[in-house]
């Protein structure tokens, strides 16, 4: 018998799809189960091409770096954050597609507390002024 | 394992000339596991009619959820007076009270005249989250499906049969049905390779966008939800109280021409009927 996603997180999936604002979604793990074609437009890869990767993935894949350029770690990032403290996270950041474009962006993630628990978390992002446009 | 329907309609009893071959009572499914224990599937207004075997034996219902077309027969369920009868309530666990309290609400003044409080039998509620557990000889698998408000989808395995329950499904709501990968699609894991599937199919395809986010299927994603569970035999139920038994007719012959167009066998679909009566056994081993 295959195993499945638990509804709410094949609802917020459902949800993110029809977002025009870019999204994330993450499992218990901090694995990307999915992104939305906002966030593909932002990132320069669509998630049909990028599939699931696990957090030390796309923790890093994306470059994310704060206004002074340093790396931030994967365990500050606002969707780590939202898993592992079971809270609402926010913050800014600049992030590189794999083409090289810089992008300024603000995040706020929020876990997913279903009926069996905790099932993931989602991040909205929002591009500010600041990047290569 | 036998199954007997009680109640195959949606929303509201719909009694009348034109629902006497399907039916005008709301959902209710008997399911008598090998052993002879008894569990009733939702408690529409179907299941006064429910005629007991052994009256002995507990009896184990099990809630999808507690929209009034699945709990507004509890109070006629004759068992639930009978000081001799131990009764169990399984249903979804749900922020707002225990199952119990959140059954109260209805059977309580001054929507009722007997109170939870005053039901003579020994009664047992089990708030059921997503998750399996034994009953007799079954083994019962519950998990959260895609409808309005917190609702579960059974699966009984039992003897080597199996039954998966899912009267309350929208599984479109989450995208289109061809294109969500089984971990995605509501209701799959539960569903797949079932030997007899019960599905929601409230709407025609035309009905369907008006209703879009109210939590029911139409006869394509029921359809389409049976294919790509790989479900031996559907029935599908949940009727509209505005179907007539022709126009449930209508939708049968065009559920079995579109099943037979796709591939499928066309007497493995049809439309759930009120006393209709299956005998689930067990496969044949592959050599």
């Amino acid at each position: 018998m295959s195993e499945q996603h638990p509804v709410e997180i094949i609802l917020a999936r459902g949800f993110m799809s029809n977002l025009m604002t870019a999204a994330f979604l993450v499992d218990p793990d901090g694995t990307l189960i999915f992104f939305n074609d906002a966030a593909g437009e932002l990132l320069g890869v669509r998630f049909e091409e990028a599939g699931p990767m696990p957090a030390a993935e796309w923790g890093t894949r994306f470059v994310p770096r704060d206004d002074s350029g340093e790396p931030i770690p994967v365990d500050e990032l606002p969707l780590t954050v939202a898993l592992s403290r079971r809270q609402p996270a926010h913050g800014r950041m600049r992030v590189r597609s794999p083409a090289g474009a810089e992008r300024a962006i603000e995040v706020h993630a929020m876990p997913i507390v279903g009926s069996t628990g905790m099932s993931g978390a989602l991040a909205i992002f929002w591009e500010t002024a600041g990047g290569d446009g | 394992m036998r199954v007997k329907l009680w109640g195959t309609r949606g929303s509201i009893p719909s009694p009348g000339p034109a629902t006497v071959r399907y039916g005008g009572n709301t959902s209710c499914v008997q399911v008598t596991l090998s052993d002879g224990t008894l569990l009733v599937l939702d408690a529409g207004s179907g299941i006064r009619n429910m005629s007991l075997g052994d009256p002995a034996r507990p009896i184990h219902i099990l809630l999808t959820h507690l929209h009034l077309d699945h709990i507004q027969g509890l109070l006629f369920f004759s068992p639930l007076f009978d000081s001799q009868m131990q009764i169990t309530i399984w249903g979804p666990d749900a922020p707002g009270g225990s199952l119990q309290d959140r059954i109260a609400r209805y059977l309580s003044a001054p929507l009722t005249p007997v109170e939870v409080r005053e039901l003579p039998c020994r009664l047992d509620f089990r708030d059921c989250p997503p998750s399996e557990w034994e009953i007799g000889p079954a083994h019962i698998r519950a998990e959260a499906v895609s409808h309005r408000g917190p609702t579960l989808g059974f699966r009984i395995d039992d003897a080597g049969a199996s039954l998966c329950y899912l009267p309350d499904h929208e599984p479109a709501f989450a995208g289109p049905l061809e294109q969500l990968e089984p971990p995605w699609l509501s209701g799959h894991a539960l569903a797949h390779e079932t030997d007899l599937l019960i599905h929601d199919c409230q709407y025609t395809d035309e009905e369907y966008p008006r209703h879009f986010g109210w939590g029911h299927s139409s006869l394509s994603d029921a359809l389409t939800f049976a294919r790509r569970a790989g479900a031996r035999r559907t029935l599908l139920t949940h009727h509209d109280p505005r179907h007539s038994d022709d126009e449930l007719d209508a939708l049968q012959a065009l559920a079995r021409e579109r099943c037979q167009a796709g591939g499928g066998d066309p007497a493995t679909i049809e439309m759930a009927a009120e006393l209709a009566e299956l005998q689930l056994s067990a496969r044949a081993s592959a050599p």
